[in-house]
This record gives structure tokens, sequence and C-alpha cells, in this order.
């Protein structure tokens, strides 16, 4: 009833945002000067050539034309093929270019990003909610405020900052891990693990140091209050009293901690992946964005949108889930 | 003693194997209890040397101006610390044992089951994420009383003795689906789930309406008169207190005042302070019209050496400033931390 009409308004606002996303994207690109052709082609290409290749693209055609061929493919599922990207088997065929599809593009591009962001999380959450919870519970001993100093250290330096400095560490000087992460190249899971530390690494450490001082801050407040004393005052065990009172109503700022992180990582990742020449959907972004080809662009785009749109939506749900005065109104 | 003294004792056993119900030992003794609160680099003492005791079924009363140092001497019987407080010296005797001595781990036997809590504000008292029904039955098994289904059967049994209406339905709520009446009854049922020998209400009807407070009265009183438990009563409302308490005790700045038992303080208050409390209590009948109403308000950042009410009190002479007021009984069980008390008495006689 309220929550399920909440949940409907949530999901139609996501939708009109993803559009307006799209719509900025293409124009944004637009205005950039140049196009794929000139791009792709170079200075020295012949005006014959260019004009060849823009007829071959559509790319004479207006511009809304071109936007409204796009959206409506998109929507069915129909995300177009890459303007400069061919097929590597018809390389001999001589009736023109037929390009890769945006699809085939992105997929194992999308699959190594969140392969990334997935390793950064799995060491991201437990080390967050641990520090978090043992700088808050042992807030007067000495080991745990030097633990918040370094982690407002991790606060303060910028990711990429602490990229660079792990790969000259790490990478250069130590040789522990490859410089490169040409995960695609990898011969055994355990060689794509050896390659993703570096960044993975980096993308938590980034993270770790917001939500610690948000699972601080929330946890604080609650073991200060009212219940928690009440509970200790009941006589239960300290351990009961941290795990059944303090922490689940402590969560819901941690959470969101967490999807502002997730959110981070949208642009994040991007970075990292550039130190790194980590080939997910960050570089990609950056290699089409490079040659003006559209149609991968808005893709890689709508997809780092989404994720962003998505997790605000299922912070709000997984919110009420926690909280039983949202959940029955 | 072996045997009565883990259980609580209904009234009137506590005489078995040992002294007299109320001229033997009490249940609490504090003395010369001092507790300090961290003020930036500085430690401030909030409560000091206050020193009083609760018999055995007795009900005592703990009046005073927001800010005196009620709640803080309140916590001090579960020898608790609030963040930032410390106990700077002083004794807090439960049943023979000197609690403030004792480690967090070594007082979870006696918090809720020998000593239990009803807090000031029911909205913020139980935890938001756990049913209410759970939160008394984590308490019983806490305390091994009983587990399982029968801490259940139990709970329902106390949410019905607490007049919690279909009290086997409300078990199964959040708290923030209860009225705050409800959720004080749903604390008091905690509070006596163990029998405790001492019940410690802090201000326990203060966040709630007019109506609801009068009935939660009616509950404490039956529930006190039923287990012939002892309680300490915080309140800065003097009309609850003489309603409810054996004795009352008055607090100003964090020291005792005065003390005495309800109706000689009512009848006969000697502390000028106590006078202008009681003034200020609104009553139908205005026998108390002529007595100075309390000027001003506690400052506790402009106390001087002597007496802390010095600076509002209409009776204030030079040495007031400078003489620090010790309790000093000036009538059997009345004691009175005032050396201008027999003059004002002779003063309100004719």
């Amino acid at each position: 009833m309220h929550f399920v009409r909440v949940t409907g308004q949530r999901t139609a606002l996501a939708v009109v945002a993803l559009f307006a996303v799209s719509l900025i994207t293409f124009w944004a690109v637009e205005l950039l000067p140049g196009d794929a052709a000139t791009r792709m082609l170079g200075r020295e290409a012949t005006p014959e050539r260019v004009a060849s290749f823009r007829e071959q693209m559509n790319l004479n055609a207006p511009a809304v034309e071109r936007y409204t061929t796009w959206i409506t493919g998109f929507v069915q599922g129909d995300w177009g093929e890459s303007l400069v990207q061919a097929r590597p088997k018809t390389e001999g065929a001589p009736a023109g270019r037929i390009n890769r599809s945006v699809t085939d593009i992105i997929a194992p591009r999308l699959t190594n990003t969140l392969e990334l962001a997935a390793f950064a999380l799995v060491m991201y959450v437990p080390l967050s909610l641990a520090i978090g919870i043992v700088t808050a519970v042992y807030r007067d001993r000495t080991f745990a405020a030097g633990l918040s100093t370094l982690v407002i250290l991790g606060c303060a330096v910028p990711d990429f900052v602490i990229a660079i400095f792990l790969l000259v560490i790490f990478a250069v000087a130590l040789e522990w891990f490859p410089p490169l992460s040409l995960v695609d190249q990898a011969e055994s899971f355990g060689a794509q693990l050896r390659m993703m530390t570096l960044p993975a690494v980096t993308l938590t450490a980034a993270m770790t140091g917001f939500a610690v001082r948000q699972m601080q801050a929330s946890l604080l407040s609650v073991l200060n209050s009212d219940y928690v004393q009440f509970a200790t005052l009941k006589g239960l065990p300290r351990r009961r009293v941290l795990l059944l009172h303090a922490l689940p109503n402590a969560l819901g700022p941690a959470l969101r901690a967490t999807v502002i992180n997730v959110v981070w990582l949208v642009g994040g990742v991007v970075l990292v992946e550039v130190v790194f020449t980590y080939p997910g959907i960050g570089l990609l972004l950056l290699d089409a964005l490079r040659l003006l080809d559209t149609p991968v662009i808005l893709a890689s785009t709508m997809i780092l949108a989404s994720v962003y749109v998505l997790c605000n939506l299922g912070a709000d749900l997984v919110a009420a889930a926690l909280n039983p005065r949202l959940r029955t109104g | 003693m072996a045997a009565g003294t883990m259980t609580p004792a209904p009234a009137g056993d506590a005489a078995t194997g040992g002294p007299a119900a109320n001229g033997g030992e009490p249940l609490v003794r504090v003395d010369d209890l001092t507790v300090d609160y961290r003020n930036d680099d500085q430690w401030v003492s909030v409560v000091k040397d206050v020193s009083f005791s609760i018999g055995r079924g007795e009900t005592l009363g703990l009046a005073g101006e927001s800010g005196c140092g009620k709640t803080t001497t309140a916590l001090a019987m579960f020898g608790y610390n609030k963040a930032g407080s410390r106990v700077a010296g002083g004794r807090v005797t439960f049943d023979g044992r000197d609690l403030l001595g004792l480690s967090d781990r070594q007082m979870q036997p006696i918090r809720g089951a020998r000593i239990s809590l009803v807090p000031q504000n029911p909205a913020s008292t139980l935890t938001p994420s756990m049913k209410v029904g759970r939160q008394v039955v984590e308490t019983l098994e806490g305390h091994g009383v009983s587990s399982g289904g029968d801490a259940m059967d139990r709970t329902v049994e106390l949410f019905g003795q607490v007049g919690l209406p279909e009290p086997a339905e409300i078990a199964r709520r959040y708290p923030h689906q209860l009225s705050g009446g409800q959720q004080q009854r749903v604390v008091i049922a905690i509070a006596i789930a163990c029998r405790p020998d001492l019940i410690v209400l802090d201000e326990p009807t203060t966040a709630l309406d007019v109506t609801t407070q009068a009935r939660l009265l009616d509950l404490l009183t039956h529930i006190k008169d039923e287990s012939g438990m002892s309680a300490l009563y915080v309140s800065h409302n003097l009309g609850v207190l003489e309603q409810i308490c054996d004795r009352v005790a008055v607090m100003y700045a964090g020291e005792l005042i005065e003390i005495a038992p309800t109706a000689e303080l009512f009848n006969r208050p000697r502390h000028p302070y106590t006078r202008g409390l009681i003034a200020a209590v609104p009553r139908v009948e205005a026998e108390h019209a002529g007595t100075e109403k309390l000027r001003g308000l506690l400052r506790r950042d402009d106390l001087p050496d002597g007496c802390g009410f010095a600076p509002r009190c209409p009776y204030s002479r030079p040495q007031c400033f400078t003489d620090p007021q010790r309790l000093d009984e000036i009538e059997p069980s009345h004691e009175v931390a005032c050396w201008r008390a027999p003059d004002l008495e002779a003063e309100a006689a004719p």
C-alpha cells in the first residue's frame, strides 16, 4: 500500500532520470568538435573517404533523427553498432564494413568491471564494518585512535594517488604484482586475481575510510542512546547488547554510506582502470570518447547511470526492510 | 542469610535470619557519593557527598530541578557511569555489597534482576528494531528466570499485570506501534519481570499526558504494595512524590539539602528551597500562599563556596555564601542542610 506506492514512484523517477542522462550525453557528444569519421580516419583522409564513412554510418542525418533512432532501438534492446570497431571476421569482405554490435563490445568489459567491483566490495564490506565497530566500541583505547587516524588518512588521499603509490611499491619495486592488469590475457584464475589485486585494493582503500567514519558515527550515537543504556541496565551481556540492540539500529546510516560508495565506484573505477590499464567499462568509455563512438559512449554511460540509480533505489528499499517503522507504516 | 539473600523477598520477610525489617540494615546505603562529569578538560562534580538509605519495602522520593543530579544519583544504583562521567568517591551498598567496586560483568546479574530501572522517556527506552515481547523475554532468559515458551507465557502474564490490553497481541508489536503509555507499561513489565528488590523510577511519568500519568501512578502504587519491593522515585514533581513516597529527599545543585518522612516534609519544610518547591506545586487549597515562591534558576556555573542555594534564597546572609552546609538532624529522621532553619521555623510560627 504505502510501501508499494513509494516503490512505484521511485521506479518511475528512475526511468525519467535515465532518459535525461541519455539526452544530455548525446547532445554533449554532438557539441564536441569533429565526429567519428574525422577521429577515425585521421587528418590525412581524403574528403571522399570521410564522406563515404559518414554516408555509411548515417552521420549526415540530423542529430534529432539519429537520437530518435538510437533511443527507439535502445529501449527495445537493440543498442546499435559501434561506429569505429569492425567485426573481426568480415575484414576482407567487399560489401562495406559490418561493425561490431555495442552489446558484443560492452559485455566482456562490463563483466571485467563487475568482477573488479565485486572483488573490492568483498574486501570493503567486512573491513569497514569491523573497523567501524572496533573504533566505536573501543573508542577510549589507544589502538582505536591509531586506527581512526589511519582511516582519516585513507579518506584524505585521492584514489589515483593511492593507485600510483601501490603501483610504485608493489608492482615496480617489489614486483609482487603486474603493473598492467590485462586480465583478458590472464592464463589462470590465480593470475587474474593477482592482476586484479592492486586495482581492487585501491578501490577498497578509497571507499573504506568514508564508510568507517559513517559506521563509527552512527554506532557511537546508538551506543549513547537510551535504549542501549536500558538494555545494559537490564543486565544483558555486553555482546548481546552490541549485536542485537546497537548494531541493527546503526546499520541504516552505514548502508547509505555503502550506497554512496558503490555510486562513487562508478566514477572511481574509470580512474583506477586507466591507471592500471584494466580492460573494464571505464577504459572502454574513455577510448570511445576519444573516437566519438556515440553508441558505445551512450551505452556505457547508461549502464553506469543505471548502477547509480538502481543502487539508490535498492538502498531505500533495504533501509525500509531493516526499519520496522518504515516497513509497517 | 544463605538462601534468602538471592531470592527477592516479599515485604516483612526480610527480617528472617537478619535484623528487623525497619530498624535493621537498610537495603541500600549511599555514603558520600560524588560523581564527576568531564567538562572540556576539567572534572566537575555533579553529585557531591550525597548520603541516604532506603529501607526494605520503603519508597524514597528524590526531588529537585532539572540538572540537580537526580538521574546521575539514580544511575549510581546500577554502578553505571554515563560516558564522560566517573565516580569520584563514596559507596553504594546494596544488600551488604559495595556496588561501585564491581565490574560491569559482576554487576550484570544484579542489574535488571535485583535492581531495575524505569527511565524517563519511554519512546527512546525500548530498542526500535526488536519486538517488545522479545525485549521482556531476553530479560527473563538473561537472568535465568525462565526460557523459551515459558518466558513468552510469563511475558504475556506480565503484560496483563501492567494493564496492557490484548497482551499476547502487543508482545508481537514493535515499540513504535504502541502509545507512550503502553510503551511505559512495557518498560515497567521489564522492570518487574525478575521481581527485583529495588526499582529505580526516574521521572517515569514526566513524558506522558496527565491522564496516563495518573493511571501509571496507580499501577506503580499497586505493584509496590503487592510486591513489597523498595523503590527510589526520582521526580521534579513534588505532588507525585507526596502521593507515592514514604520519605522524600530534596536535592539542589548536586547536594542533598533536606530529607524527611513525606508528611513531615510537606507539613513542615525547613529548607528555604524545599519551601519554595512546595509553594510551586499547584493546589486547590492555597495553604502555602504566603510562602516565597522560587526565584531564578539553578546556575551551575555560578555556585558560591557555601550553600549552593544562597544566590536564590530570600533568607540568605553573608555567611551562607562562604560556609558550606551539611545535612544535620534537627528532629528525629528530619535532616536539613541550612544553619538558619531554626530561625526560619520561628519566623514562620507566628
